[in-house]
């Protein structure tokens, strides 16, 4: 499926999904800086940013995805000429 | 822990903004317009990444300090006693050091030179490995007298400060004498019979008795010539 295709109604739900991943991201981090012990840090420093990459990646993907959508939709409408 | 408490609060703000941002956008669910998007790019890319940025040199911070390496129980022993102001082993005389003081540990036993930071990030994980496979369940006194170095203690890192080159090193005749053989790490600065054991307690008590006699019998001899 070509990024142009996803169903807008998925872009919700996508969002949320990164922002879920993005506030465990955050949990994770925040725990490291006021616990900075052993697990802590890794676990901060591999799934933390794994985590946080991931919701950004998707955000990135939606906002993409929905730019090309747009376009698509403005370029597919038939032009209005004047007479 | 001494923490640069300027980081832990850009790291509390970035936490803090970038979650409100994106709870928000969990209840209320606005539509996807330019606005939104630029929000949910603070909450999800600018503050995050900025959060990272200080955890990362926080959680960096924290792994040189004593207390971090003395987190794991088979390690309380040697934290404790480079903490001990009436211990004279050489990792509590170091820890007494100005230079030293909390990051004794990490500045004894880090690897130098230009890629020294990621060998010793990854000897440190290497460390997590073994204790979590090894030796989370050994008690302490047995993991005390078990735990060992990977490979024998380098003389390099001791002469990371003590050079061997300054006058006032060579004016004492056992390292006039042991020059090359300290700087090839023939003989290790931190044996029984230079300078002592670094943490003494970890090895059989009739060893470091012979160890510290045999070495005030050559202070003895060196005083009186």
């Amino acid at each position: 499926m070509s990024i142009a295709r996803l169903p807008a109604r998925a872009f919700p739900r996508l969002i949320a999904l990164s922002c879920v991943l993005g506030l465990a991201a955050i949990a994770l981090m925040v725990w490291s800086v006021a616990d900075p012990r052993p697990l802590q840090v890794i676990l901060a420093m591999s799934i933390g940013q794994v985590l946080g990459t991931l919701s950004l990646a998707i955000f990135a993907f939606v906002v993409i995805a929905d730019l090309r959508r747009t376009r698509l939709a403005l370029a597919q409408k038939p032009e209005v000429t004047s007479e | 822990m001494n923490h640069a408490a300027p980081l832990d609060l850009v790291a509390y703000f970035c936490a803090a903004a970038s979650a409100s941002i994106l709870v928000v956008y969990l209840v209320r669910r606005p539509a996807l317009t330019a606005v939104s998007r630029v929000w949910l790019l603070f909450g999800l890319g600018v503050l995050p990444i900025g959060l990272a940025t200080a955890g990362n040199i926080q959680g960096y911070e924290a792994t040189k300090q004593r207390p971090f390496c003395g987190s794991c129980h088979v390690m309380v022993p040697h934290a404790s006693d480079s903490n001990d102001p009436k211990s004279l082993s050489l990792a509590s005389r170091h820890g007494r050091n100005k230079l030293f003081g909390e990051e004794n540990c990490y500045m004894c036993h880090a690897d130098y030179g230009m890629y020294g930071t990621i060998t010793t990030k990854i000897g440190g994980m290497h460390h997590v490995w073994a204790y979590l496979t090894e030796y989370r369940n050994v008690p302490v006194e047995q993991a005390v007298k078990t735990i060992h170095l990977y490979e024998p203690y380098p003389n390099a890192n001791c002469m990371h400060c003590h050079s061997t080159h300054l006058e006032i090193w060579n004016r004492q005749p056992d390292h006039k004498a042991a020059l090359e053989e300290v700087r090839s790490g023939k003989i290790s600065c931190a044996s029984g019979g230079c300078h002592g054991f670094a943490h003494p307690f970890t090895k059989p008590a009739d060893v470091v008795q012979k160890a510290d006699a045999e070495r005030r019998d050559r202070l003895d001899a060196g005083a009186d010539r």
